[in-house]
C-alpha cells in the first residue's frame, strides 16, 4: 500500500537537501550552458554580425548537441545515482530506516526528489534558451516553434524520467554508482549509437534522438546506419526504460541492508 | 536472548558485535542465520515494528542543511504525527534535552555532546515503547553524562524497555543490573550481574570482609574447603579472601557472625562491578 503522504514528505525532504548542496551549484552551470550560448548568439545577432544560420538553428544545435546528449543525463546521473549513498554519507539513513516508512516509499520519495531536481535544473534554462535564440525573429517566430517546444519539453520529460531509473537502479545496486552510471551514459551510449544493428535500442540516447525535431551530428550518423524509432514507439520505450528501472531499483532497495 | 522492560546494557569490547545486535533488533539488518523478533514481529523493514521503537544510532558525523526542530519535525512527520503537534512535540522534547536554545541551529555546526543530545531527543520524540540507543553516553561531558543516565533509569524505570550498548563500564552499572555481555559476535553471559558472576563459580571469587579481629577471623577461616588464598591491607582493618565456593563462604561467615565467634562490619566482593565481571569473563 503506497503512503503518498509519507512518499512526498521524502520527496520534500530530498529537493531540500539537493537544492541547497554544492552539487547543485555545479550542475546549475552545466544547465545554464545553452542559455550562456544563446546570449553570446544574442549578443552576435545585436551587433550585426553575418551569421550562418537562425535563432531556430541555434536553438536546434544546442538542444540536439549540448541539452539532451549532455545535460539531461548529467543531470539525471549526479542527482539519481546518490538517490542512498546521499543519505548513507550525510548519516541520515538509520534515522529514516527506523521509521514506521516502507522502504519502496521511502525510496520513491527520493527518486521523486531526484526527478524534480533535475527537472527544475533542466526545463527553466531549456525554455529560456528556446525564447533567448528565437526572439530576434519576433513573436512570430516564437509562436510558430511553440510546439517544437513543447514537444522537446514532453522528449525532456520521458528523457530524465528514464535516465532517473536507470541511475537511481545503479545507486542501490552498485557501491560506486557515479562511475557506472558515467560509463553507461557516455560510454556505452556514444558507442552504441554507431554501432549498426539493434544494439542502439539498448540506450535512452537513441529514443530520444527518435523524438526530437532536430538534427544533429550523433543524430545524423545514427540515422545513416540505422533507422530512428517511431515516436510511438520512442515514449513507449523511454516511459516502460523508466517505470521498469524505477521498480527495480524499489525491488533491491526493499531487501538491501545498510 | 530476550529484552524485557527495564534497562538492558550490551557490553563488549570494539568488534564484539553490539551495534550489528542493534541494527538486527531495529531492523537495519537481516540476520543470516536464525531469528529475531521484535514485538513478535519480524524487524527487518518492518514499520509497524518502527513505529513502536526509537533508535538512537552510533555517533556518526549528520551532515543534514537543517536546523535541530527542523530534524526532528521531519522524523516525526515520517513517523505519522501531524504537522502541529509534530512543531509542538519538537519544540517540548529538544527542551527535555537541554537544546531548546539551540533548536533553530543548523545541526552541522553543533558539538559532539549536542549531537548526541538530539540523537536521543529524535529516539524519544515519538514516544516509543523500545529505546535501542547505541552508545549513548559518547561526547557527552560528565554532567551530560550524568543526565543521559538518569534519563536512561527513568525511561526503564517507566516500563520501557531500554536497550544500551556502552564499553563505558562504571556507567553502565549506574544505569542498570541488568547486562549482556559480549564479545567476537558471541553472548558470554546475559543477566543480573550478580547472577552472571554467580555463572562464574568455577573461577575464583574474592569477598572482602571488614573486621576489627583479622587475624583472628582469617584463623577461623584457614583450612576450609575451597579457600584458595587470604590476605589482609595494610591497616589490619579487612580480610579478603579468594575462593572457588563463594556460597559456602557467605554461609560460613554468617554462621560466624551469629554465633559471636566473629566481629564483622562489612561483606562485599570487589568482583560484582561489572568491570571485574567483563575483563575477567572475556580474559582481559
Amino acid at each position: 500500500m503506497i503512503d503518498s503522504r509519507r512518499i512526498l514528505l521524502v520527496a520534500q525532504w530530498s529537493v531540500s537537501q539537493l537544492v541547497w548542496s554544492s552539487r547543485t551549484l555545479a550542475m546549475g552551470i552545466l544547465a545554464a550552458t545553452p542559455v550562456l550560448a544563446a546570449l553570446v548568439y544574442r549578443a552576435a545577432v545585436a551587433i550585426d554580425l553575418a551569421l550562418p544560420t537562425s535563432g531556430y538553428g541555434v536553438f536546434s544545435v544546442l538542444t540536439a548537441t549540448v541539452s539532451f546528449p549532455f545535460v539531461a543525463p548529467m543531470l539525471s546521473l549526479f542527482y539519481a545515482s546518490g538517490v542512498t549513498s546521499d543519505d548513507v554519507e550525510a548519516g541520515t539513513m538509520p534515522y529514516f530506516l527506523t521509521r514506521p516508512v516502507s522502504r519502496s516509499d521511502f525510496l520513491l520519495g527520493k527518486m521523486l526528489g531526484t526527478l524534480t531536481v533535475a527537472l527544475l535544473l533542466f526545463v527553466p534554462p531549456f525554455v529560456i534558451c528556446y525564447y533567448v535564440t528565437l526572439a530576434p525573429g519576433g513573436f512570430r517566430e516564437v509562436g510558430v516553434r511553440f510546439p517544437v517546444l513543447m514537444q522537446d519539453v514532453l522528449a525532456a520529460l520521458l528523457g530524465l524520467f528514464a535516465y532517473n531509473g536507470l541511475f537511481a537502479l545503479a545507486g542501490t545496486v552498485v557501491r560506486r554508482p557515479l562511475l557506472v552510471s558515467l560509463f553507461f551514459a557516455f560510454g556505452w551510449q556514444a558507442g552504441a549509437s554507431i554501432v549498426p544493428g539493434s544494439v542502439r535500442y539498448f540506450t535512452v540516447t537513441h529514443y530520444l534522438h527518435s523524438l526530437l525535431p532536430h538534427e544533429s551530428v550523433g543524430g545524423v550518423l545514427a540515422s545513416l546506419i540505422g533507422k530512428q524509432s517511431s515516436t510511438a514507439e520512442s515514449v513507449l520505450a523511454l516511459f516502460l526504460i523508466g517505470l521498469a528501472s524505477h521498480v527495480a531499483a524499489l525491488r533491491v532497495f526493499a531487501r538491501k541492508e545498510l | 536472548m530476550s529484552f524485557e522492560p527495564g534497562v538492558t546494557a550490551l557490553l563488549g569490547p570494539n568488534g564484539a558485535g553490539k551495534s550489528t545486535l542493534l541494527k538486527l533488533v531495529t531492523g537495519l539488518l537481516r540476520p543470516s542465520s536464525g531469528t529475531v523478533r521484535v514485538l513478535g514481529e519480524t524487524p527487518f523493514a518492518n514499520p509497524r515494528v518502527s513505529a513502536r521503537l526509537g533508535l538512537g544510532p552510533e555517533e556518526q558525523e549528520l551532515r543534514a542543511r537543517v536546523t535541530a526542530s527542523e530534524w526532528i519535525e521531519t522524523l516525526l512527520l515520517l513517523s505519522g504525527v501531524s504537522r502541529d503537534v509534530a512543531h509542538e512535540r519538537s519544540d517540548r522534547v529538544l527542551d527535555d534535552v537541554g537544546l531548546a536554545s539551540v533548536a533553530e541551529t543548523r545541526v552541522t555546526t553543533f558539538s559532539r555532546g549536542m549531537k548526541q543530545r538530539l540523537r536521543i531527543a529524535q529516539a524519544i520524540a515519538h514516544a516509543p515503547d523500545i529505546l535501542v540507543l547505541d552508545e549513548p553516553l559518547t561526547g557527552l561531558d560528565p554532567v551530560g553524562r550524568k543526565e543521559v543516565i538518569d534519563w536512561i533509569r527513568e525511561w526503564g524505570a517507566s516500563g520501557k524497555t531500554v536497550v544500551v550498548s556502552s564499553h563505558i563500564l562504571h556507567e553502565v552499572e549506574l544505569m542498570t543490573r541488568e547486562v549482556v555481555l559480549m564479545t567476537a559476535g558471541k553472548v558470554l553471559a546475559s543477566g543480573n550481574i550478580h547472577e552472571i558472576r554467580r555463572l562464574m563459580d568455577a573461577h575464583p571469587h574474592r569477598i572482602r570482609i571488614s573486621t576489627p579481629e583479622p587475624r583472628k577471623l582469617a584463623q577461623r577461616l584457614l583450612g576450609e574447603e575451597g579457600l584458595i588464598s587470604i590476605s589482609f591491607n595494610e591497616e589490619l582493618s579487612r580480610v579478603e579472601l579468594e575462593t572457588e565456593k563463594p556460597d559456602r563462604f557467605y554461609a560460613l561467615v554468617s554462621d560466624l557472625v551469629l554465633d559471636r565467634d566473629a566481629i564483622i562490619h562489612e561483606i562485599s566482593s570487589p568482583d560484582d562491578n561489572l568491570e571485574s565481571v567483563f575483563h575477567y569473563l572475556v580474559g582481559q
